[in-house]
C-alpha cells in the first residue's frame, strides 16, 4: 500500500504538471498614440464642377486635387445616391461622371475628402479613423435630349425646336443640314432653342442639332429626319369631261416659289409645261388636252425660293412629283389592265381581275356588286382560264383547277356555278373556249374536229357535228341554244333541232363578216356587218329584220339592252343607235381602240375601259 | 500520447522489475530552449507586413519541459522509457485604445523516447552518468490571429497544425542517492532530427509556409536541456 501511494503521488504530480504548465503568451504591446489631434485645413487645389447642379448629357472628366494643412489625405471619393462609384488613395485624381451608368433623372453627387486622424492609431494606420469633409452637388441627367428635337410647320415654313441645354458652358447652337453621309453644312448659329428654315419645302431631308460649349468642344443634341412631304396630284373621280386634277396641301407653302404642272400622254417622252403658278392656293387644274383613257404622266415641280441648298441640278427630282394616271372615272385598281370585261345584264359588267377572281360591277351604282374568288387545291395557277360568255352574258365558262375542268358561272348569281370534266370530249390536253347558251347547252369543240352539243343538266352529249373533211369548229350558239355559228368547208348558220344540224346560211370561210353574231335579247335575231351595212337579221331563214349602213372602223360591242352600238374610227368612240346607227355620242379620244390593251365596251350608256376607267355618257 | 505511455510504463513497471537489481521510476522537470527558426521568421514576416508598428513581446523563450521516466539498472548500466513534453510560444502585439493586434502561436510537442544510462565515476555518495534520449516527436501549432478595431472584431482566426519528426539528446547528470529516493541535476542538448513540415488537416501537402523567405516551416526543438530529476528506486533482495 505505501509503494502504490508513492506511484499516485508521481503520477498525480506529473500529471498536473502537464496539462498546467503549457506555454501560453500574455505579453502585450501598449502603442504610443496621441489621442486630442485637430482636424487638418482643406484646400481645393483643382476641382472641375463650378456649380451646383450639373446638367449630364455625356460623360464628364472631373480633374480634382486637394491639399491638406497638417495629416496627409489618404483618400477622395466620390459617391452618387450614396453609392460609391470612385476612390482613390491620392490627394488628387480624375473622376469620370459616366454619363451611361445612371438612370435620367435628379442624382446626389458627394465628394467626400479623408484625412488621416494624426493620431497613430492602429484605426489610424488602417484608414478606420479619419477626418472626413464633404460636398455635395445635385447632379441631373437628361438622356432623352437627342430623341426631343422636333420639326414643325408654322407659317408655312419648317420650324425646328429641340430641348434647351442647361449646363453652364454653353455657348451657342449650331443648325447644319446633313446633304449626303458625313456631308452637313452648318445654316444657322444661335442661342434660343427653335430655327426656322425659311427655304425647306417638304423635299424630304434630315438636320443636325449640336451644342458648342466653352472652348472648342461640342456635344451633338438633335438630330431631325424629314420624310419627303411634296404633295402628288389626284385625278378627280369626275364621270365625264372635264377631267380634273387636284393637287395636295403644301406644308411649307411659304418656302415655295413656283409650281409647275407638266404632262407627257401615252408614253409620247414629250413633256409639256401645262401651267405655271407662284400661289400655293392654286391646287386644281382642268386636263383640257386629255381625252378618256389616256394615259397620263403627270409630273409637278416645285421650286423653292432663293437659299435652298439642296436644290442643286443633281438634285432636282426630289422636287419633282410623278403622278401616273388613267383619264376616266376609275372603277378598279388604277394602271391596272382588266381582262375579259363583258356585259352581262342592262346594268352590269365583269371583269377578270388578277389571277383569281371574277368581279361583277354596277354601273348605276358605280361599285362592285359581286365578287367570285376561286383557289384550285394542289397547284398555283391562274383561275378562270379561256374565260367565254354566252351571247346574253347571262352564263360564263371557264376552266378551274389544276387538271382543268369547266366551271359554268351563272352570272346574276356567282356563287351558283358548277364544274363539269369534259376531257372525254375536248381531249386530255385540249382546253377550248366554251359557247354556252342560256339554257345550260354549250358547243364543246373536239381536239380532233368536230363538236358536240352539251347539255350541262343531263352531262351528256346531244349531238355531235363532225364533217369527214376538217371536222367542222362551233363558234358561237345563240340564247336559245337552238342556233349556231359554225366553220367546216364554209362560214355558216345551222339551226339545232331534234339533234339535227340543219343548215340556214353559208358563207366563204376566208372572207368572213367583220363583226356577227346572235342578239343578247332577242332569241331568234343575229347581226351580221360586213364593214358598210350593218343588219339585223332572222335567225330561223336568214331574212332581214332592218339593216342601216355603218361605215366605221370597228364594232367594239352592242348594248342589246339600250340598243346602242359602240364603234370606233381613230381619233373617236362612237355611240350609236343599234335600229338605225345614228349617233348618239362622238367622245374624241387618242388612244387606239383597235388595240386589244385598249378594248372598250358599252354598257348601260357609259363606256368601260379595259384600263379601268369608266365614262358616264349620262 | 506521453501520458498514455506513462501510464502503461507504471503498469509494466512491476513484470519488469522482477529481472532486475534495481527498478526505479521518476519525474524530470527543467528548462529547454528551443529554435523554432522558421516560426520566427513568420513573425518577422508578420509584423513587416502590418501598416502600423508591433513587436514581438515573446519569441519561443526557454520553457519549462517535464520528463516522466522509468529506468531498470544492471551494474553501472541502465535502461528505461521516458516521455518528454515541451511547449513554447510567441506573441506579435500592438493594442492602443482604437484597437488591438495579436499574432500567437503555440507550439508543443510530446516526444516518446528510449533513454539509457552508463555511469562513469562514483565519489562518496555522488553518481556521475552520461545519459542519451532517442525517440519521435509529435509537434503541434496553433495559429491564433486577432484584429480587433473599434470594438469590432475583424479577424479572430485560429489554424492548426503538426508535424512528426525524430530527436536525439546526449547528457549528463549527477546522482545524489538518498535511500530509496535519488535527486539527480541533468544536463543535455536536444538535437532535433528531421524535416517534415507542419502541415494542416490530413493532407501532408498542406504545409506552412514562410513567403518571405520562401521555404516551408517545420518545427525546430534543439536546445539546452537542463533539469532536476527525483527518482525512486527499489533494490532487490537476492
Amino acid at each position: 500500500m505505501k509503494l502504490a501511494g508513492i506511484r499516485f503521488v508521481f503520477l498525480l504530480a506529473f500529471a498536473v504538471l502537464m496539462f498546467k504548465c503549457e506555454y501560453a503568451p500574455k505579453d502585450v504591446y501598449n502603442r504610443a498614440v496621441t489621442k486630442d489631434v485637430s482636424p487638418p485645413q482643406i484646400q481645393t487645389l483643382v476641382l472641375d464642377i463650378n456649380t451646383d447642379t450639373i446638367f449630364l448629357y455625356t460623360d464628364r472628366i472631373i480633374n480634382f486635387s486637394f491639399s491638406s494643412s497638417n495629416q496627409a489625405i489618404k483618400m477622395v471619393r466620390f459617391v452618387i445616391d450614396n453609392s460609391p462609384k470612385f476612390s482613390i488613395n491620392s490627394s488628387n485624381g480624375i473622376f469620370d461622371l459616366t454619363y451611361g451608368t445612371l438612370d435620367d433623372g435628379q442624382h446626389t453627387l458627394v465628394l467626400e475628402v479623408y484625412t488621416a486622424s494624426g493620431t497613430n492609431s492602429i484605426a489610424d494606420r488602417v484608414g478606420a479613423e479619419r477626418f472626413l469633409f464633404s460636398k455635395s452637388w445635385i447632379v441631373v441627367l437628361d438622356r432623352s435630349y437627342y430623341s426631343r428635337s422636333t420639326a414643325t410647320a408654322s407659317n408655312g415654313y419648317l420650324k425646328l425646336s429641340w430641348p434647351k441645354y442647361r449646363d453652364n458652358d454653353f455657348k451657342e447652337y449650331i443648325v447644319s443640314r446633313v446633304l449626303s453621309y458625313n456631308n452637313e453644312v452648318e445654316i444657322k448659329r444661335l442661342t434660343s432653342t427653335e430655327y426656322t428654315d425659311s427655304t425647306y419645302i417638304g423635299e424630304g431631308g434630315a438636320y443636325n442639332i449640336s451644342v458648342s460649349k466653352q472652348g472648342t468642344e461640342t456635344l451633338d443634341w438633335g438630330h431631325i429626319e424629314l420624310g419627303r412631304e411634296l404633295p402628288g396630284i389626284k385625278l378627280m373621280p369626275t364621270e365625264r369631261e372635264p377631267f380634273i386634277l387636284k393637287r395636295g396641301p403644301l406644308k411649307y407653302f411659304n418656302a415655295v416659289d413656283t409650281i409647275k404642272l407638266l404632262q407627257n400622254l401615252n408614253y409620247s417622252s414629250n413633256w409639256v409645261n401645262i401651267k405655271t403658278t407662284s400661289n400655293p392656293n392654286d391646287s386644281v387644274y382642268v386636263l383640257d388636252s386629255c381625252r378618256f383613257a389616256d394615259y397620263a404622266d403627270i409630273m409637278i415641280k416645285y421650286i423653292p425660293k432663293k437659299g435652298n441648298i439642296r436644290y442643286t441640278p443633281g438634285y432636282y427630282d426630289i422636287f419633282e412629283f410623278h403622278s401616273y394616271l388613267t383619264i376616266g372615272y376609275p372603277f378598279s385598281m388604277p394602271n391596272t389592265n382588266l381582262y375579259s370585261i363583258n356585259q352581262i345584264n342592262q346594268d352590269e359588267f365583269v371583269y377578270l381581275k388578277g389571277c383569281d377572281s371574277i368581279v361583277r360591277y354596277s354601273v348605276t351604282l358605280k361599285h362592285q356588286s359581286d365578287h367570285l374568288g376561286y383557289t384550285s387545291l394542289g397547284c398555283s395557277k391562274c383561275e378562270f382560264f379561256n374565260i367565254t360568255f354566252s351571247a346574253s352574258g347571262k352564263y360564263v365558262t371557264n376552266y378551274v383547277n389544276c387538271n382543268p375542268e369547266l366551271m359554268l358561272v351563272n352570272t346574276s348569281n356567282m356563287h351558283n356555278y358548277i364544274i363539269q370534266d369534259l376531257k372525254s370530249y375536248t381531249g386530255q390536253y385540249y382546253s377550248p373556249k366554251i359557247f354556252a347558251s342560256d339554257v345550260n347547252t354549250a358547243i364543246v369543240n373536239k381536239g380532233n374536229g368536230g363538236f358536240v352539243i352539251y347539255d350541262f343538266n343531263v352531262k351528256a352529249s346531244l349531238a355531235t357535228y363532225q364533217k369527214t373533211y376538217s371536222g367542222g369548229y362551233g363558234l358561237l350558239i345563240s340564247p336559245g341554244g337552238n342556233y349556231l355559228f359554225l366553220v367546216d368547208d364554209s362560214l355558216r348558220l345551222v339551226k339545232f333541232e331534234n339533234s339535227q344540224f340543219i343548215n340556214v346560211w353559208s358563207h366563204d370561210q376566208f372572207a368572213r363578216p367583220k363583226y356577227f353574231g346572235f342578239d343578247g335579247i332577242n332569241y331568234e335575231q343575229m347581226f351580221i356587218w360586213d364593214g358598210i351595212t350593218f343588219s339585223v337579221r332572222r335567225c330561223n331563214d336568214f331574212t332581214e329584220v332592218y339593216e342601216f349602213s355603218l361605215f366605221d372602223n370597228m364594232i367594239l360591242n352592242i348594248d342589246f339592252h339600250h340598243n346602242q352600238l359602240l364603234t370606233y374610227s381613230p381619233g373617236h368612240l362612237y355611240i350609236r343607235s343599234y335600229t338605225d346607227g345614228s349617233l348618239i355620242k362622238d367622245l374624241p379620244i387618242h388612244i387606239d381602240a383597235s388595240s386589244f390593251d385598249n378594248s372598250f365596251i358599252l354598257v348601260n350608256d357609259a363606256i368601260i375601259s379595259k384600263k379601268g376607267v369608266a365614262y358616264f355618257n349620262r | 500520447m506521453c501520458k498514455r505511455s506513462v501510464i502503461s510504463l507504471f503498469f509494466i513497471s512491476s513484470f519488469i522489475s522482477a529481472s532486475c537489481q534495481q527498478f526505479g521510476f521518476g519525474f524530470l522537470s527543467g528548462i529547454a530552449t528551443y529554435s523554432m527558426q522558421g516560426l520566427k521568421n513568420i513573425n518577422t514576416s508578420v509584423i513587416q507586413g502590418l501598416p502600423f508598428d508591433a513587436k514581438i513581446v515573446d519569441n519561443f523563450p526557454a520553457y519549462f519541459y517535464y520528463q516522466p521516466k522509468m529506468v531498470l539498472s544492471f551494474g553501472n548500466f541502465a535502461f528505461g522509457l521516458v516521455c518528454s513534453f515541451q511547449s513554447s510560444g510567441s506573441r506579435v502585439s500592438a493594442k492602443d485604445y482604437s484597437g488591438e493586434y495579436r499574432f500567437d502561436m503555440k507550439v508543443r510537442s510530446n516526444s516518446p523516447g528510449i533513454y539509457t544510462e552508463l555511469r562513469i565515476s562514483t565519489e562518496d555518495r555522488f553518481n556521475f552518468n552520461l545519459y542519451s534520449i532517442v525517440g519521435p516527436s509529435f509537434t503541434n501549432l496553433e495559429i491564433q490571429e486577432y484584429f480587433n478595431i473599434a470594438n469590432t472584431i475583424l479577424t479572430n482566426s485560429i489554424n492548426k497544425y503538426k508535424a512528426q519528426n525524430y530527436y536525439f539528446e546526449p547528457g549528463i547528470n549527477f546522482q545524489v542517492p538518498v535511500k530509496a529516493i535519488s535527486f539527480s541535476l541533468s544536463l543535455g542538448y536536444l538535437i532535433h532530427i528531421g524535416d517534415q513540415a507542419f502541415y494542416s488537416g490530413s493532407d501532408k501537402k498542406n504545409v506552412l509556409y514562410d513567403t518571405k523567405n520562401n521555404v516551408k516551416v517545420s518545427p525546430d526543438w534543439r536546445g539546452l536541456r537542463a533539469g532536476l530529476s527525483v527518482c525512486y528506486s527499489f533494490i532487490k533482495q537476492k
